[in-house]
């Protein structure tokens, strides 16, 4: 027997007849479920805003939204600008604070440049004095040798009232001449201090020997009324020999009034700011203070 | 929607008790001689029958059409019989006369006494596979659905259905002996 003979033998499995009664009472069971009346509310047109507020709440939200980070995204780019410009403004800070400095720094090189030409005209006009008195001065060598040419041929019957006058004009213009000479020398050694001051952190050198450098010859040393030294070179200095006296050595530079040398037969002083007083021992003793160990010229 | 349970199904739905009657006349047999089969007895089968069409009615307005009606119909009938299954042990196994008395007034399906012989013999095998093989039998063979509409029925894939037809063939095939004409 083969599957086909089976499967046809199967499928003509006699149909079984069902009770007539069961058809009644299964059509007498009908229970259909009641469709159900339509909402009367559900027929109704909703209102407008009622039917699209999801939507119109969800729209909202997404409105928000978009502002909110439209609003966060301005305020971002802002700040990102105020920022760029501050740190560029903090870069021309640095610059022009860098600059103020440099310019402080080239105002306060040009003052005291300025300063040491103007020491530089003063010593070239008190040099120019100096060479013009030399000139007198030989001018009054010849006359006083033409003079005393003619008092040696003059008969000596007489007296000479005039020799005595004759003498103290030559020696108050000598003696005028030296002063002004002094006050050179004093002059030169201020600039020389000046600059060697300037070399070491606006000190004042200790003694003159440290400014060999700066000083042009040791002879300005000497004062020229000062005839009981003799400076050819610097190894004269070193001995001592020194016509001016140093009265506040390593003084700094902050003082100007303070006297940092003067000259003992002249009276000259010369300031730490390198000005060079000339003035009578009476008007010096009542100008100059003595305030901590340093004489303070106060005017 | 070609069918004409279909639309009397929703006509049925819509309240119309008239196609209601008409859905009872087309399926109320082929339910009853589905449980038949099955439960090997009368009573069961017409109860089983009822609860049937009243699920039928509960669940009309589920019904969408995916399925055939008759597909649909044999699901409810064949998780109503599990049901009763699980509660009631199966009964034994019917003779060739139960069978015999079952059958419907008319012509024999038979063409000769031999024939007829085979199948009684053919049938009673059948009510002695497993439960598997056996539901395949009576939804395929038996009630005249399709492999897809039993597989449906069953819930299970047709390959299933395939594999216990052929479990079911060749249990049949070693079962039968050939009549001696």
């Amino acid at each position: 027997m083969n599957d086909e003979t089976i499967e046809n033998l199967l499928r003509k499995a006699p149909a079984l007849a069902a009770p007539e009664e069961l058809r009644n009472r299964l059509q007498t069971q009908i229970r259909l479920p009641q469709p159900e009346p339509r909402r009367v509310e559900a027929l109704e047109p909703r209102t407008w805003l009622r039917r699209f507020m999801p939507a119109l709440s969800l729209a909202a939200f997404f409105v928000a939204c978009v502002l909110a980070i439209g609003i966060q995204t301005s305020e971002l780019s802002q700040l990102k600008r105020e920022n760029e410009a501050l740190r560029a403004a903090t870069q021309n800070l640095d610059q022009l604070r860098a600059g103020n400095q440099e310019f402080k720094r080239l105002q306060a090189q040009a003052q005291e440049l300025e300063q040491l030409r103007k020491g530089s005209l003063e010593t070239q006009r008190l040099r120019s004095e100096v060479e013009q008195l030399r000139a007198q001065l030989a001018g009054a060598e010849q006359v006083k040798a033409e003079n005393q040419r003619l008092q040696a041929v003059r008969p000596v019957n007489s007296g000479n009232p005039g020799t005595n006058a004759t003498d103290d004009f030559f020696a108050q213009a000598q003696a005028r001449a030296e002063r002004i000479m002094c006050v050179n020398n004093l002059k030169q050694i201020g600039l020389a201090a000046r600059i060697w001051a300037n070399d070491h952190g606006d000190v004042s050198p200790m003694d003159f020997l440290s400014m060999s450098n700066e000083l042009v010859s040791p002879i300005v040393l000497k004062c020229p009324s000062d005839k009981s030294r003799s400076v050819t070179n610097w190894s004269d200095v070193a001995a001592g020999n020194v016509s001016y006296q140093m009265d506040a050595p390593g003084i700094d530079e902050k003082e100007p009034n303070v006297v940092f040398a003067e000259c003992p037969i002249h009276h000259n002083i010369l300031m730490v700011d390198g000005s060079v007083q000339q003035m009578s021992d009476e008007r010096i003793k009542a100008a100059i203070k003595i305030i901590d160990g340093k004489k303070v010229f106060m005017p | 929607m070609s069918d004409p349970a279909e639309k009397l199904c929703d006509w049925a739905r819509a309240g119309d008790l008239s196609a209601a009657s008409e859905l009872v006349a087309l399926f109320y047999e082929r339910v009853y001689a589905f449980f038949r089969r099955l439960c090997r007895d009368n009573e069961d089968a017409a109860d089983l029958t009822q609860k049937t069409f009243a699920k039928v009615w509960t669940s009309l307005g589920s019904y969408s059409g995916r399925s055939s009606f008759s597909t649909w119909i044999h699901g409810i009938g064949y998780h109503v019989y599990v049901d009763w299954r699980r509660k009631k042990n199966p009964a034994e196994a019917r003779s060739d006369e139960w069978w015999e008395a079952c059958v419907a007034e008319g012509p024999s399906p038979f063409e000769n006494a031999a024939e007829r012989e085979l199948a009684g013999q053919l049938f009673a095998l059948v009510e002695q596979l497993e439960e598997g093989m056996r539901e395949v039998v009576h939804l395929h063979y038996y009630q005249g659905l399709s492999i897809q509409e039993t597989a449906n029925v069953l819930n299970v894939a047709t390959s299933t259905v395939k594999y216990r037809m052929r479990g079911a063939l060749s249990r049949l095939k070693a079962g039968a002996v050939e009549p001696t004409t």
